[in-house]
């Protein structure tokens, strides 16, 4: 089987310029505080972002998780564990380049360490032997270097098809990632389609990761498109602002007059 | 031997003053979070009496008024009492069962409190709790009202994601097109479809 790695990440490339384009020609009117929010908020990828989470739960319900089942039936935790290790390693050089990018050279330096630590005494990276030398395990992505470097509006919710929930800035983000990983640059040309085994594994371990949680919203939720975006945004939110920020849109007021008190309803 | 013993003693003096220097709020949760661990999740009874205890802890400690009140935004105040009661209901009833169906989730993860912080609106506070989790702790912020010297639980926030806005979110936009009892009809659906089974490891 063969792939043609660059031509497949031009197009996901032109998509997301694309994309870019259309948010720049029209002026966003999406702002941060509002979209956590489902009553005032603006989804202009609404129709398309169904679609897209309605394909992911539907593969998460017909191939991830009973792929799934018998991934965790064949093997042991311990070998799970190794595969997630080995997998979460592999990111290290992509975060160590994110965080060098973002000018914090506290998290390129956990991010190196626990790659080298990992990479020998774990032997290869299948035992996180750094954890256990309380080295952190800092997490950086490229779409938040864009928010460092002052691309501070999310954009518009977007929900990538496998990947799953993002926004346009982060979406980008992700496409710019797949050239600036370390780990795809160490590969010899001759050797590039060893990298589709390691997003397979990739894959392997986040499905593992989030079948249950998916699984989950789709059998407690009324609308799992929007409680996965609530979550995806909030979570996103706080990683990207911090503690303070993330405050602003959980720490609202419970006896609100917005959501009406009992004493307007006995007037009534 | 009289060192070890010194040792012990000004160890023991240590965690017994740190547990009376927790403000009432974290003491509240953390005594409510040690009782789960001990009596329900590493519990070796039936899922049916486990699930039984947890409704106890569930009801008495959660807010659900408050909650269920929220959750609704503007359409409470449309709501005729009784349908904002069979709402409260079926979404207390919908929200315990999807929690006691996870028990079998804990593997032993302890908890930490780090503290408390202010939060929007009488006699709310935000405790602050870490739980252990590979290779990053995950922090869960656990909203807590007093009334009248009592404790209760409006809202947790884990990872920065909250539960209350995130039903907010759920259900207010169901209701743009839908009414209320039929947000209530479903919930009990959800509610009904969870089985209580003891074959789950």
């Amino acid at each position: 089987m063969r792939f043609n790695n660059i031509k497949l990440y031009d197009c996901l490339l032109a998509l997301f310029m694309l994309f870019s384009l259309a948010c720049c020609t029209t002026p966003s009117p999406i702002h941060q505080e509002t979209t956590l929010n489902e009553e005032q908020n603006d989804d202009p990828f609404e129709p398309y972002n169904r679609a897209a989470t309605d394909f992911n739960f539907f593969l998460n319900t017909y191939l991830f998780r009973p792929f799934d089942k018998v991934y965790r039936f064949i093997f042991p935790e311990v070998i799970r564990t190794g595969i997630s290790n080995f997998s979460d390693n592999l990111k290290q050089p992509y975060v160590f380049v994110n965080a060098l990018l973002q000018g914090d050279f506290d998290d390129s330096a956990q991010a190196f360490g626990r790659f080298f630590t990992n990479t020998t005494l774990g032997i290869g990276g299948l035992f996180d032997v750094a954890t256990y030398f309380e080295i952190k395990a800092p997490e950086k992505d490229f779409g938040q270097t864009l928010y460092e470097w002052g691309f501070e509006n999310d954009g518009p919710y977007l929900v990538l098809p496998v990947i799953g929930p993002s926004t346009l800035r982060d979406s980008i983000g992700i496409g710019i990632g797949f050239f600036i990983d370390p780990v795809d640059w160490a590969l010899p040309r001759a050797e590039q389609h060893l990298l589709w085994y390691r997003y397979g594994i990739q894959l392997v371990d986040s499905a593992d990761q989030a079948t249950d949680l998916l699984w989950n919203i789709e059998q407690t939720s009324i609308d799992p498109y929007v409680t996965l975006k609530s979550y995806y945004l909030q979570n996103r939110n706080k990683f990207l602002r911090g503690e303070e920020a993330a405050k602003e849109s959980y720490n609202f007021s419970f006896d609100d007059e917005d959501y009406g008190d009992d004493e307007e309803f006995e007037l009534e | 031997m009289k060192k070890i013993l010194f040792i012990l003693c000004s160890l023991f003096l240590i965690l017994t003053s740190a547990q009376a220097a927790e403000a009432p709020s974290t003491a509240f949760v953390h005594q409510l979070a040690d009782e789960i661990i001990t009596n329900v999740l590493t519990s070796q009874d039936t899922q049916a009496q486990k699930t039984e205890r947890f409704e106890k802890y569930f009801l008495k400690a959660l807010d659900t008024q408050t909650i269920g009140k929220f959750v609704l935004g503007r359409y409470w105040r449309t709501a005729s009492p009784q349908e904002r009661n069979d709402f409260i209901d079926a979404f207390t009833d919908m929200a315990l069962k999807s929690w006691a169906d996870k028990f079998n989730l804990y593997t032993g993860q302890q908890i930490t409190f780090l503290g408390e912080q202010p939060a929007e609106g009488k006699n709310q506070v935000y405790v602050i709790s870490q739980i252990q989790n590979e290779p990053n702790p995950a922090e869960v912020l656990w909203r807590v009202q007093e009334k009248n010297g009592s404790y209760q639980i409006v809202d947790i926030i884990i990872e920065g994601v909250s539960m209350v806005l995130s039903y907010r979110n759920e259900y207010t936009s169901f209701l743009k097109d839908h009414k209320l009892p039929e947000l209530t009809k479903k919930l009990q659906e959800q509610a009904d479809s969870f089985v209580v089974t003891d074959t789950k490891k």
